[in-house]
């Protein structure tokens, strides 16, 4: 078992965010999570990397608390990929990818920025290595991140609305790379509203609601036969 | 022609007689040692306690050491730099055989430090660099590491100009220096006038010089916030 959530707790002061997590991940799943915008999605997705804290309950994250010395030391097991990208506006497009595999010590500078061109390569943006990210496309500054994450051969990747902030024409280029991803295993979580992309991406489709998990499925068994209301309607407003 | 020639006078007692013109270049000398020492060591007080502040939200376990940085702000900016001046040099190296100097070099700095303090913390904290602090967290990187390699060299692009006025400031400042017995700027011109009688020039002389330092200061930093923004 990848992630194992149990009994999971967060308010933020008096606002009870997310109520009673339990959920089980396993290696491999293609996760998508789907639910109205303050269900909590976000909150749930940062408490898997400890980028929010619990306020009560546990997470195992390959069998040890999250929080555990050797789950810390290697935070960079757990990616992520945010809606706002996060590149480091100082660094050009190569040393944003190079840095973190060069500080944590798990290739050399010239292994880095080999595998940061093949990359690159891989997403076509090779001749872009020497450029800052404000001088790249949203779509190009996504797959830039998620490239960054990659890089460090993480066992998770976390997406928090990768294609949210983007044109419309730019969201098929960060989605087709993610399927790419996801061809060659990755264990992915993603909160996205784009269904379409869900449906045909997803091993496994949770839905959220005011803090719960609602429903948990099969693509077919959330977006053909949803059992609750509140997913019913949901699904009829998104659609 | 009268009014001419006394004038002609003064500038001839103010600057020429006895070589007084030493006296500001003296007055100048220490100025601008005192100001650029304690420009450099208030940045580098004042980026260890605004690292301190920040990191505490990082590591908790620094409470004291956050509490004792904090402290440090609040007295500093809560009282005059005059007080401060004087309490070093009156009251805590009254025994000591320090040189004048370095009391007053340690005065500037400790009050410039609190200034630089908070303006660094403002950079530290502004919120374009939230998100690059998490992603580098998810990253692995360390706080440290973090700090070096993104958010510093960010943050001192957006205060640097703030910086800049600070060092304007701390240049003006160190005018109260003659209060413990440096001969900067003001106390040269001073010491003239006591002798000449005459204020205008040694005044007059004295404002030019302060307007010629910040001309040079403000070129400098418009040249590196220039620099900075990669357009030079
Ligand atoms: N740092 C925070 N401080 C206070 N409230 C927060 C914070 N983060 C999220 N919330 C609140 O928690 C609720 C859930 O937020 P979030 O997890 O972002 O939902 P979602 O991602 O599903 O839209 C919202 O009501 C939001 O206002
Ligand atoms: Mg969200």
């Amino acid at each position: 078992m990848m992630y194992k959530i149990i009994n999971l707790f967060k308010n933020f002061g008096k606002v009870k965010v997310l109520k009673n997590i339990n959920l089980e991940i396993k290696k491999g799943e293609k996760v998508v999570i789907i639910g109205p915008s303050g269900s909590g999605k976000s909150t749930l997705l940062r408490c898997l990397n400890t980028l929010e804290k619990p306020s009560k309950g546990k997470i195992l994250f390959e069998g040890k608390d999250i929080y555990s010395k050797e789950n810390q030391t290697n935070l960079y097991k757990m990616g992520m990929v945010f809606q706002s990208f996060n590149l480091f506006e100082n660094l050009t497009v190569l040393e944003n990818i190079v840095l973190a595999p060069i500080k944590n010590k798990l290739m050399t500078k010239e292994e880095a920025i080999k595998k940061a061109r093949e990359y690159l390569k891989q997403i076509h943006l090779l001749d872009k290595e020497n450029m800052y990210p404000e001088d790249l496309s949203g779509g190009q500054k996504q797959r830039v991140a998620i490239i960054r994450t990659l890089i460090m051969n993480p066992d998770v990747i976390l997406f928090d609305e990768p294609t949210s902030a983007l044109d419309a024409e730019m969201i098929d280029e960060v989605l087709n790379l993610m399927k790419e991803v996801a061809e060659g295993g990755m264990t992915m979580i993603v909160v996205t509203h784009e269904l379409g992309f869900a449906r045909e991406f997803a091993s496994r489709v949770i839905f959220m609601n005011e803090g719960k998990i609602l429903e948990d499925g099969t693509p077919e068994e959330i977006f053909e036969n949803p059992k609750t209301e509140r997913l019913k309607s949901f699904l009829k407003k998104v659609r | 022609m009268e009014f001419l020639s006394t004038l002609g006078e003064k500038f001839y007692q103010t600057f020429i007689y006895e070589q007084r013109y030493l006296y500001f270049l003296e007055g100048l000398k220490y100025t601008v040692v005192i100001a650029l020492a304690s420009a450099f060591l208030g940045l580098v007080i004042g980026t260890i306690i605004a690292l301190i502040r920040d990191y505490y939200k990082e590591n908790k376990k620094i409470l004291i050491l956050k509490k004792i940085a904090d402290f440090y702000v609040y007295i500093i900016r809560g009282t005059p730099t005059l007080l401060q001046l004087m309490i070093l040099y009156y009251v805590i190296f009254k025994t000591s055989t320090i040189s004048v100097i370095l009391v007053g070099i340690l005065a500037f700095s400790i009050n410039s430090s609190a200034y630089v303090a908070e303006i660094i913390r403002a950079g530290f904290e502004s919120n374009s660099l939230d998100g690059q602090r998490e992603a580098a967290k998810t990253l692995g990187l360390k706080y440290f590491t973090t700090m070096k390699n993104i958010i510093f060299p960010q943050a001192i692009k957006q205060i640097f100009p703030a910086l800049g006025n600070e060092c304007i400031t701390l240049l003006k400042e160190t005018s109260i220096a003659g209060y413990i017995g440096i001969v900067e700027l003001i106390k040269a011109s001073d010491i003239v006038s006591s002798r000449t009688y005459d204020y205008f020039f040694p005044l007059i002389v004295s404002a030019l010089i302060y307007l010629f330092l910040t001309f040079i200061l403000t070129k400098l930093m418009n040249y590196g916030e220039r620099k900075l923004n990669h357009d030079v």
